[in-house]
Parts: C-alpha cells; structure tokens; sequence
C-alpha cells in the first residue's frame, strides 16, 4: 500500500523513555457514587492496549482526563513523563473521536483540509501551514489510505473513511499516543478487519502508541496484545489470553459472552454461556454488581 | 448605468451609504459564516436586540449622539446579554434557546421603554435615536464610515489572525481542546467580534433585522462551496453587493428604510443561491432526480 516512512519522529525511546500515560490512584467524582475511584494505569510506549469498559464504567471520564478536557477530583495523572497539568505538547497524543460525535456533518472541510487540522497545535499561534505541513498531511493521507478522498467534503465520507481521515489527522500531527474511541462502533466487519488492520501496521511499523476504547471485549481480543478492564476502576490488567483464563467476564458483561483470540497468539477460546450468578467464580469484586445482568452491553447506548 | 456610478463616487450621501453598508456586508458575512456554523445564528439575533438599551443609556448619560459614544454603549450592553446568557444556561435547567428568547426580549423591551421615555423629554437632541430600530444609512457622514471601517477593520484582521483557531473550534471544539486550544477564550473572543459586526450593521439596518446580515451572506455563501476559505471570501461578497444594492435603492429610488432595502436585497441572493448554485442547487437536485427517475423507468422495475 504504502512506503512513504510517517514522519520525521524522533526516535522512540530517545524522547521520553518511561511511560506514556501514568495514572496514580486517579479519582473524579462529586459526591455520591465516584465515576472513577483509585484508577491505575500505565501505558508503556509501543503499546497496544484494548481500554475496555461497560457503559457507566467511567472509560469517557477516564479518556477526557487522559486529553486533559477534565481535571481528576483526585489522584495523579502524568504524560510523557510530565505531570498532565505542564504538558503543553497535546499534539502528542492524537484523539480519534467517536463516529459523528461532534461534528458537523454539513461542515464546509474537504478531508485535506480536516488532515491539516492536525497540525494547526504543533504550528503556533499567528503561523500559517507551509510546505512542511503540506508534506506531513499528504504522508498522513497516504498511510490511512485517504488520498484518494482528499478533495472530498468530510461529512460525504462513510463512517468507516471518516474514521480514517480522523487517524490522518492525528499522524499529520506526529502522534505519538492514539487514543480511538469506540471506532468501529457503526461499520461493518469487512470494515472492521480493514481498520484493525490499519491499526495494527501503526503499531507496528511507524511504532505509533495506541489506547482502544471499547465496550465489546469481543471485539478487541483479536487484535490488541493487552487489555486493561474497566469498572470505575481496573479491574483486569494483563493480555488477553491471561483473561479468558479468568472469570471476571460473567461478572461484568453477559450471560453470554465469547472471547475470541488473535489468531497468532496461543489460541484460548473462553465461552461463558448461562453460568448462574456467583457459582463459578471464586473471588467476583463486588464493585461490578452494578452492570451484572445486561444482557448485551451494546443495547445500551451511550449517546 | 452612468449616473450610478457617478453617484457612487461623488453623491455625498450616496458614497457614504454604500461604503457603510459595504463594510457592515463584508464584516457580517465572514462573521456570520462562524456564527452559522458553530449554530450561533440566533445568538446575534439576541446580542442586535440587547443593543438597543445600551444606545439609549450611552445618550442618557453622555447626552450625546455622537456615533462612537452610541455604539460603544450598544457593544456593552450586547456583551452584557451574551454574558447572561451564557449564565443562564450554566446555572439554570433552561435550553439555550429559552434563555436567547428571555434575554433578547428582557433587553429589547427595557430598550424600547428607554426610547418612549427619551422621546417625551421634549428635548431638542432627542430626535432619531428610534432610526436604530431599522436603520437609516441616509444619516451616516464620512466620520461614521471611517468608525464603521475601523471597527471592521480590526475585527477582520483579529480573524486573520486567529484563522486557523477559529477554524478548528468551528468543526470540532473537543477536538481543538484535547489538542490544547484554550476553546472558552477562543469562543468568548469569537463571540466579541460578532458584537464588532452587530455594532456595525446598527446605524444601517437596524438592531430588528440585523441578524438577516449575519444568517443571509452566510447561508447563501455556502451553497456555492464546500471549503471554509471560499465560503468566508463568498460571504463577504454577497453582503457587499446586498448592502451596495440596498442602499442605493434606499436613498436613489424611494427613499425607503435601508435596512429592510438590504435584507431584501440579500434574501433575493439567497433564493438565487439555494436555487441555482451547483451542486447544493434545489433547481440541479429537481434536474438529476427527473434524470434517475427516467433512467430507471426505462427498464422494468426489478420491485413491484
């Protein structure tokens, strides 16, 4: 598909040698009920890390605290090795938002143009997009096969080409970190597999950092290599063979819920099917009650 | 055709209308296209109402009716309405469009009591602060015009500036904020200068139908393109040639009221536009259904 090396990145680990993202004991909440109580969370560079949460278990809080759209009522949240609140370079970590979540679609953007938004933080107040950035929005284009759409207006996109143009727009800004939020919430599995795949070259060979937010494990247990579960606080850390191992699953998602594995990876193939309540697993925290009996977590949704 | 143009260029009154009315349908284009796209259209409809106990304050108080004095007290109390607005909606359970509703007729009613009450002072000055409730460019002199450009002058440059900030905050605010953009004071400054553009169209159109200048150049502008760029550069055309053409046919023709003139001119743009630009026209759109429509009567349908 394409050759064109992402950008000139700083080599990885010459940057910032810890980790990416570094949460201590995070907390927010006002009163009541915490959305999210003691989080932690460390995210290593290079990873690929499937975040992933039922609906109310705080991932949307947890995810605007890591971009810094929220301030936690407590614990410590550090990027790249430097306190959130002194990280000035958010460029950094580039955000694919949910499908349509807040844009408009009549707007008047060509995907080109969305792309080179992508530069407008690392360009500084005043300054206008020269050949520099021109560049970097063509090689963005390039690696998420966009160009072909490039004079397209963005709201004509399918969701899936949408979601494309949004990763193009966090590589033209060098990113980093990947944070996609639900991506492959609205399209079709041939879509899907295209977009892991995607994904997964990202990870790979321009060694792009990527956080999957997700409510389907399911979904995720293919193609990331760990996975951290999410229930106002980490509930499972590990890969995604250590977890089907386990039984948190029944607890926190269905009666019914299958965990397919990548298929390069030592294949375990868990299937929790009509388990009764508490009878096979030894130790179920008790914060997941919560959620226990959905049926299918994505009839609940959360927009 | 000839004496037009001669008019243009050496009628006192007539050069000054035009030019005033230009630079109000430049400034109200390019800022209206922000406000239509960020779905704040309304809220100049309510900050051109707000305006109007503002200018009857400033005269109350300065005794003045010198135009800077009178815009100034418009710009603030326009500014003090966006303000309360924006508390309304924080701090009540009311939508964003109920409180646009109670503000803009809390203010315009205290403006209007104001007027009626500056009216029966049976004070020589008083006379024609009414012709800010539908404008008459007739009254601007050259020491009008030139505020007029001034104000307009900064704010355009202000989104010259700050275009690329503005553009993003535009299409995705919560994407502009995680890339860091401070977005609260970039849409409070954004806000500001759509009350620059309101302060503007006061004397000309008025502050009844001065929301038409923001929504109109702004509306008819982006049937023609799908790039921001175009569509800002657009706007401004289209709100110069409606103010031009309004305001001659105020002052030429009939001495009618300019500001209705203008929007009249302006909304035969917008039909014009919705209906004939390519692409988004509604006649193009008629065409190529006709043409699918005959395409697939031709073989027999595959439903019944």
């Amino acid at each position: 598909m394409t050759t064109t090396p992402l950008a000139t990145r700083h080599s990885p680990l010459a940057t910032s040698p810890g980790p990416l993202v570094e949460l201590r004991a995070v907390s927010f909440g006002y009163g009541g009920e915490p959305t999210l109580d003691n989080v932690d969370l460390t995210v290593a560079r290079g990873e690929f890390l499937g975040l992933i949460g039922p609906n109310g278990s705080g991932k949307s809080t947890l995810l605007n605290i890591i971009l810094g759209l929220l301030k936690p009522t407590g614990g410590d949240v550090r990027l790249f090795g430097r306190p959130s609140a002194r990280f000035g370079e958010r460029w950094r970590i580039g955000y694919v938002p949910q499908r349509l979540s807040t844009f408009d679609a009549q707007f008047p953007a060509t995907v080109e143009e969305v792309v080179g938004m992508g530069r407008f933080a690392r360009l500084g107040p005043f300054r206008r997009p020269g050949a520099a950035d021109r560049a970097a929005v063509a090689r963005a284009l390039d690696w998420a096969d966009m160009t072909a759409y490039r004079e397209r207006r963005i709201g004509r996109l399918s969701v899936g080409q949408q979601q494309r143009a949004f990763i193009a727009r966090a590589l033209a800004g060098e990113a980093e970190l990947l944070i996609l939020d639900e991506p492959t919430a609205a399209v079709d599995a041939a879509t899907q597999e295209e977009f892991y795949h995607l994904l997964e070259r990202l990870n790979r060979e321009a060694g792009l950092t990527i956080i999957l937010v997700e409510h389907d494990l399911a979904m995720v247990a293919a193609h990331v290599a760990a996975i951290a579960l999410l229930n106002r606080r980490i509930v499972f850390r590990g890969t995604p063979q250590e977890y089907a191992a386990r039984d948190f699953l029944h607890g926190i998602y269905s009666e019914q819920t299958t965990c397919a594995v990548h298929p390069e990876i030592p294949h375990v193939h868990a299937a929790h099917e009509g388990v009764a309540a508490g009878a096979s697993h030894s130790h179920p925290p008790h914060h997941i009650r919560h959620t226990h009996g959905a049926t299918d977590p994505r009839a609940h949704g959360e927009r | 055709m000839f004496d037009l143009l001669r008019d243009l260029l050496f009628d006192y009154t007539l050069r000054n209308v035009a030019l005033g009315s230009a630079v109000l349908g430049i400034v109200s284009g390019v800022l209206g296209s922000f406000a239509v796209l960020r779905r704040q259209a309304l809220l100049g409809d309510t900050l051109s109402h707000a305006a109007l106990p503002g200018i009857c304050l400033a005269f109350l108080l300065t005794g003045s009716k010198d135009l800077p004095v009178l815009l100034l007290g418009a710009g603030i109390a326009g500014w003090l309405g966006t303000a309360l607005i924006l508390r309304i909606v924080r701090d009540t359970r009311l939508d964003q469009d109920a409180a646009l509703g109670i503000v803009l007729s809390a203010f315009f009613g205290f403006g209007i009591m104001l007027l009626t009450f500056i009216s029966k002072r049976n004070d020589a000055n008083q006379a024609g602060l009414d012709k800010f409730l539908f404008g008459q460019a007739a009254a601007l002199v050259t020491r009008n015009v030139v505020t007029l450009a001034i104000i307009g002058g900064v704010a355009l440059a202000v989104v010259v500036l700050f275009y690329k900030e503005f553009k993003l905050l535009a299409f995705d605010a919560d994407f502009s904020a995680s890339l860091g953009f401070n977005t609260e004071r970039l849409s409070v400054l954004l806000t500001s200068l759509i009350v620059a553009a309101v302060v503007i169209g006061l004397q000309t159109v008025g502050v009844v139908l001065m929301v038409a200048m923001l929504i109109g150049p702004a509306v008819a502008a982006r049937q023609w393109t799908d790039r921001l760029g175009v569509m800002l550069g657009l706007a401004a055309f289209f709100g110069a040639l409606a103010g031009v053409s309004g305001a001659i046919l105020s002052v030429e023709a009939s001495r009618l009221p300019t500001g209705p003139m203008i929007i009249l001119a302006l909304t035969l743009i917008v039909i014009i536009s919705l209906y004939l630009a390519p692409a988004h026209g509604l006649v193009w759109d008629w065409a190529r259904n006709r043409r699918h429509r005959r395409n697939l009567q031709a073989p027999p349908p595959l439903m019944p």
